[in-house]
């Protein structure tokens, strides 16, 4: 017993000597009011990516005496939902879906452009009206900033392959379901496809249907299309998934079989395009492929081209990041202003900052971010590729035609469910009516 | 108390000497075979951690076998990234331990009182109360994550130590009582019987008596539960939260993995090693708690 | 052989076992009731709320290590001293009270940390498996009309019966074979191979899924090399790659695999224990008497460890109705491999349906209901002999 009440004494006189001797319940989490912002910004990419954009904040925090840092999160969307329902959010987060925002909103905790006094006329002009309605809510307020873009309307091509066999960039999605048929009869396989990818496989397909959608319906029926004011199974949406099977179908297209592109990672899926012949000429994915290149690949092995117009119709689609904000310090908002401005956004552009950056990049190599602000300078980036997506993406702001990945639109169930599940059907030789009935059934009532 | 001893003695004879009846040949085959078996799987992933990132897309781990003693095919690159600058391995690493050995210890001690009253005390309810107990074993733990968060919130807990010690405390305790239950339900009653005429009560009962008797299965959860907390992620992720100074190991480690899946190959082979350390160890220290022959004959009431 | 003294766990010997009474008769009465409340929850709770008062513990100022090292040892010896003191206080009460009292003293913490971390959040969910999506209204039990009529919850369910046949039946087998034969080897080879069997506990969930992409990875031909073990030794034989993970109903026994990989060294060490625990003299006897290995296996070793095995059994089965992480890693529910508790998470989190979502969680609560009769009949008759 004597051994046991000397333990207590000592932990009673610990406690209170710590409860006494570190009494910082206040924590700084909310920026000083007026001075500089002091936060985490959370978000979902990790890795590399994370790491260039802890090198761009590195950059702002010296130039601005700030201290924000970055920190990705797996399964980001449902972790933010968890805090943000938990009743405890990050200051500032941005995320990769919009249509989370309203819900966000809903619970009352963001703070809306309007109260934070952004000009919203003037960022309808510089960062795309279309992507601006994106973050508007019930109360008809805006509550989302977008940030920075990737772009997805992009084709990989083997470019020694076209030279040798005098194949031309296809113009029109006819011209590249001929050029297909073309390589086909000259005994190559024209395509690559690869849509697993654990619990999203079947994503890749999605993009293919959104640009041939945006393109053969334009951007007002692809509004309506993902906000379900038309059904997914409307004619129209049925003729672009069968647009999408010329090409996923066609004889002889596709390396190993439309069935079998389901199997197939998709980050494996630019692989055979480095054999030595390789196994296929072209490849259709978003502009972060390149992070799954071979590390010694021979540069301008592999060059781009923009995916075709169909009916003369032209499109810029891709994803982006959307900027949200639950704690509106005036330090955090002024850090929001300045990061989307063609300055700071030519720091997080790339590495070196390119030959127009001010500030220099954010030193992370093989990172290059796209612009979300139509004045970007295309010199902010180091590889032609990047300076290329830049150029159109920076036209598709101002012109007011850059469309969002509609997936990432829709309800989550179909979004992050359905729809997929549906393109892995179609591969496998589900008819295009059922797939858009069975996407169309499984809309959410509500 | 009569010749009870604290420590049980362990059976008299070692069992290497004794007579198995058959010859162990046929036991050593067969268990090297199923051991064999069990780690083939995880050599792979040793072997691959060692790897650069373009030889594990392109070949698989057996492929280096034939040029085993090739520099081009090895690699310290996913364990530089491991513990390299960004990921704040030391700071998380301590941050784990700060976390799991409390969450270890509060479980095991709180179940080690209630499996004791449920076994030996006589209370209305107790199998009821018992039964509920065991029935909570089975709430998933995502369902538990946005309540608590939000009463945690309400107190302004989140983020501090105690708050994930006892949510782990919470959730491992169903399993803890199960088991300890069990075993103590079948300690002797007539040892503890003639404590009590002795006039022990049951605090000293179940200081000097059941816990020494218990130490194998209290080894057993202990070494469960600190797994189980070591490798969590998600009670820490959202509790502890990911300010990169409060992430424990897993969190800080997956972080070395993209959105896209850049890195699961060769980067998450080396961080699962990384963090499998510390638990094998802690295995092999408490191991010789719960191989330890139990008491045979020794303990006399 | 009749002069051996009973050992500790052979239940082969059906023990008296009696819970132990005070001294006194116990007291009654709506006094001691109060008491027995109060001393089981008031004081818990007041520890606890002290305990969680540490908020110092958030600030970034004071030294990483000496915050640590604080934490660690207020945690440690925190509960020791919520005891002691429980114990202390219930000392003070007169003999008959006491007696009362003191089992909620030993009961009380652990019965007011479950009820808030599980009691609470069970409630609740039972409450949102009644309402809607975004739990605003009831709707009756029309979520559970949807989660037994839908295909893909069906498959679900039948998914999550077949891996509670499966998985646990063979876990156990394996766990209980191979700790029988260890125990034959000696002691460094047994410890060895048992640490071997263990080793797949100790790496997380996530790394697991790291180890069997290496073992299921599929491409088809013309993509390259295979990187998995599985489809490398198919092709080596002249097969064609098969996607492992894809091909139905197969897959779902590939992904039971991973799990009975994962848990056969949980039951294997709990057995391992009890079969130990089997005392010499009997098996010796039993040979003696010319049995077979494989007699004294089933009739001296099989029926002591009897309870061990339920006790092992169950808490796999309960594991396998919550298995989320591998099927979510591994296939994303996807290709006709979903199970109950997947899909929870999905309806749940991803598609933020929490009416469903809850529903299903019901379900897998409702569903542990015949492994609990099995239990209870064993407690019951194990106490019969009062």
């Amino acid at each position: 017993m004597r051994k046991l009440r000397w333990l207590v004494a000592v932990t009673v006189i610990m406690l209170v000597a710590t409860a006494c001797g570190g009494d910082d319940d206040t924590d700084d989490t909310t920026g000083d009011a007026g001075g500089t912002a002091d936060f985490t910004l959370a978000g979902a990419p990790r890795a590399a990516e994370a790491d260039a954009l802890n090198g761009f904040l590195e950059v702002y925090n010296e130039a601005t005496g700030s201290s924000i840092d970055y920190v990705g999160t797996a399964d980001f969307e449902t972790q933010l939902r968890v805090r943000v329902e938990g009743g405890d959010p990050p200051d500032v987060a941005f995320t990769p879906q919009p249509a989370s925002i309203c819900e966000f909103a809903d619970t009352g905790q963001l703070a809306s452009l309007e109260d934070m006094g952004f000009d919203i006329a003037e960022m309808e002009a510089n960062h795309s009206k279309f992507w601006m309605d994106l973050g508007v809510c019930e109360d008809g307020n805006h509550y989302g900033i977008p940030w920075f873009p990737n772009f997805k309307s992009v084709v990989f091509y083997h470019a020694p392959s076209f030279e040798a066999g005098g194949y031309e960039i296809p113009e029109t999605y006819e011209d590249l379901v001929a050029l297909s048929a073309q390589m086909v009869a000259d005994g190559q396989t024209p395509w690559c496809f690869g849509f697993e990818s654990g619990g999203a496989t079947g994503w890749p397909g999605t993009d293919w249907i959104e640009d041939i959608l945006l393109r053969q319906e334009g951007s007002e029926f692809y509004t309506q299309w993902y906000t379900h004011e038309v059904p997914f199974n409307d004619p129209a949406v049925v003729e672009a998934i069968e647009t999408f099977g010329e090409i996923l179908q066609g004889e002889g297209f596709v390396l190993g079989g439309a069935a079998n592109v389901s199997g197939i990672n998709f980050q494996d899926s630019p692989l055979p395009l480095f054999d030595d012949p390789p196994g296929c000429l072209m490849l259709k994915q978003g502009s972060f492929l390149t992070n799954f290149f071979p590390a010694d690949a021979p540069e301008g092995l592999i060059q781009t081209f923009p995916f075709p117009t169909i009916e003369g119709n032209g499109g810029a689609m891709g994803g982006g990041d959307t900027l949200v904000v639950f704690n509106d310090s005036e330090a955090n908002v002024q850090a929001i202003r300045d990061w989307i401005t063609p300055e700071w956004q030519c720091v997080l552009a790339s590495p070196g900052g390119g030959t127009a950056s001010e500030h220099g990049g954010h030193g992370v190599a093989g990172i290059e971010r796209l612009p979300g602000h139509k004045d970007v300078d295309p010199e902010c980036y180091e590889t032609e590729a990047s300076k290329q997506f830049a150029q159109v993406i920076t036209e598709a702001l101002a012109a007011n035609t850059f469309a969002f990945d509609a997936s990432d639109l829709m309800p989550s169930a179909v979004g992050q469910g359905s729809f997929w599940v549906g393109m892995v059907d179609f591969a496998q030789g589900t008819s295009a009516q059922d797939v858009a009935d069975a996407v169309e059934a499984s809309w959410p009532a509500s | 108390m009569t010749s009870t001893t604290a420590e049980p003695t362990v059976a008299t004879t070692p069992r290497a000497k004794r007579q198995r009846g058959t010859s162990r040949w046929p036991a050593r085959l067969i268990v090297a075979a199923i051991a064999g078996l069990w780690t083939i799987p995880t050599i792979g992933l040793l072997i691959n951690s060692f790897r650069p990132a373009a030889n594990i897309r392109q070949e698989g781990w057996w492929s280096v076998f034939p040029n085993v003693v090739t520099a081009a095919n090895w690699t310290l690159d996913n364990y530089r990234s491991v513990f390299g600058a960004s990921t704040g391995f030391s700071n998380a690493f301590i941050n784990s331990v700060a976390v799991t050995i409390p969450a270890v210890v509060i479980p095991v001690t709180i179940a080690a009182f209630a499996a004791y009253a449920f076994a030996w005390m006589k209370f209305p309810g107790r199998t009821f109360l018992f039964i509920v107990v065991v029935a909570l074993m089975v709430v998933p733990l995502q369902m538990a994550l946005i309540p608590i968060l939000k009463l945690y919130t309400t107190f302004e807990v989140t983020g501090t130590f105690p708050a994930v010690w006892l949510a782990h405390a919470g959730f491992g305790l169903p399993l803890a009582i199960y088991l300890l239950r069990n075993y103590m339900g079948s300690l002797p009653g007539a040892v503890i019987e003639s404590a009590k005429i002795d006039g022990a009560d049951h605090f000293t009962i179940f200081r000097m008596l059941i816990v020494p008797l218990s130490v194998p299965v209290l080894a057993s959860f202990a070494i469960f539960q600190f797994l189980w907390v070591w490798n969590d992620y998600l009670v820490a992720l959202v509790f502890l939260g990911t300010e990169s100074s409060s992430q424990v190991l897993t969190v800080a480690l997956a972080n070395l993995v993209g959105n896209r899946g850049e890195g699961t190959l060769n980067v998450l082979p080396a961080a699962a090693f990384v963090v499998m350390a510390l638990p094998m160890v802690v295995f092999f220290a408490l191991q010789r708690f719960f191989v330890r022959g139990l008491t045979a004959g020794s303990v006399k009431g | 052989m009749a002069n051996v003294t009973p050992p500790l766990l052979d239940e082969s010997v059906e023990k008296p076992h009696r819970p132990i009474e005070e001294l006194g008769r116990p007291a009654s009465g709506l006094v001691v009731q109060l008491m027995r409340f109060g001393v089981a929850l008031v004081i818990p709770a007041v520890i606890v709320v002290f305990f969680l008062a540490f908020s110092f513990l958030k600030s970034e100022d004071a030294n990483k290590l000496v915050q640590v090292g604080v934490a660690l040892v207020a945690g440690v010896l925190g509960v020791w001293v919520l005891y002691w003191a429980m114990d202390k206080v219930v000392d003070l009460l007169p003999g008959t009270a006491a007696a009362a009292v003191r089992p909620f003293a030993f009961v009380g913490p652990a019965m007011v940390l479950v009820t808030v971390y599980l009691v609470y959040p069970t409630v609740q969910t039972t409450i949102f498996s009644f309402q809607d999506a975004d739990s605003e209204s009831f709707v009756g039990f029309d979520n559970y009309v949807r989660i037994f009529t839908e295909s893909q919850y069906l498959v679900a369910i039948r998914n999550s019966l077949l891996w509670v046949l499966i998985v646990p039946a063979v876990a156990v087998i394996i766990g209980l074979a191979f700790a029988t034969l260890a125990d034959k080897l000696g002691s460094r080879s047994e410890s060895a191979a048992k640490s071997l069997i263990f080793l797949p506990m100790a790496i997380s969930f996530v790394g697991a899924s790291a180890v069997w992409v290496f073992m299921y990875s599929f491409r088809p031909e013309g993509f390259g090399e295979q990187i998995g073990l599985l489809n490398a030794i198919w092709s080596g034989l002249g097969g064609q790659p098969v996607d492992w993970l894809g091909a139905q109903p197969w897959n779902n026994l590939f992904l039971m695999v991973i799990l009975i990989w994962l848990q056969t060294g949980f039951c294997m060490v709990i057995l391992s224990s009890a079969i130990k625990s089997v005392p010499d003299e009997l098996l010796e006897a039993a040979r003696i008497d010319g049995a077979t290995e494989w007699q004294v296996f089933t009739r001296v070793t099989l029926p002591s460890v009897a309870s061990t095995i339920t006790v092992v059994w169950t808490t796999t089965v309960i594991t396998v109705w919550k298995v989320f992480d591998i099927v979510y890693v591994m296939t994303g529910g996807f290709d006709g491999t979903q199970v109950v508790a997947q899909q929870m998470v999905q309806e749940f989190f991803t598609n933020r349906n929490n009416g469903v979502g809850a529903a299903l969680a019901v379900l897998l609560f409702v569903a542990v209901v015949p492994v609990l009769i099995i239990n209870v009949r064993r407690f019951r008759a194990q106490e019969a002999m009062r």
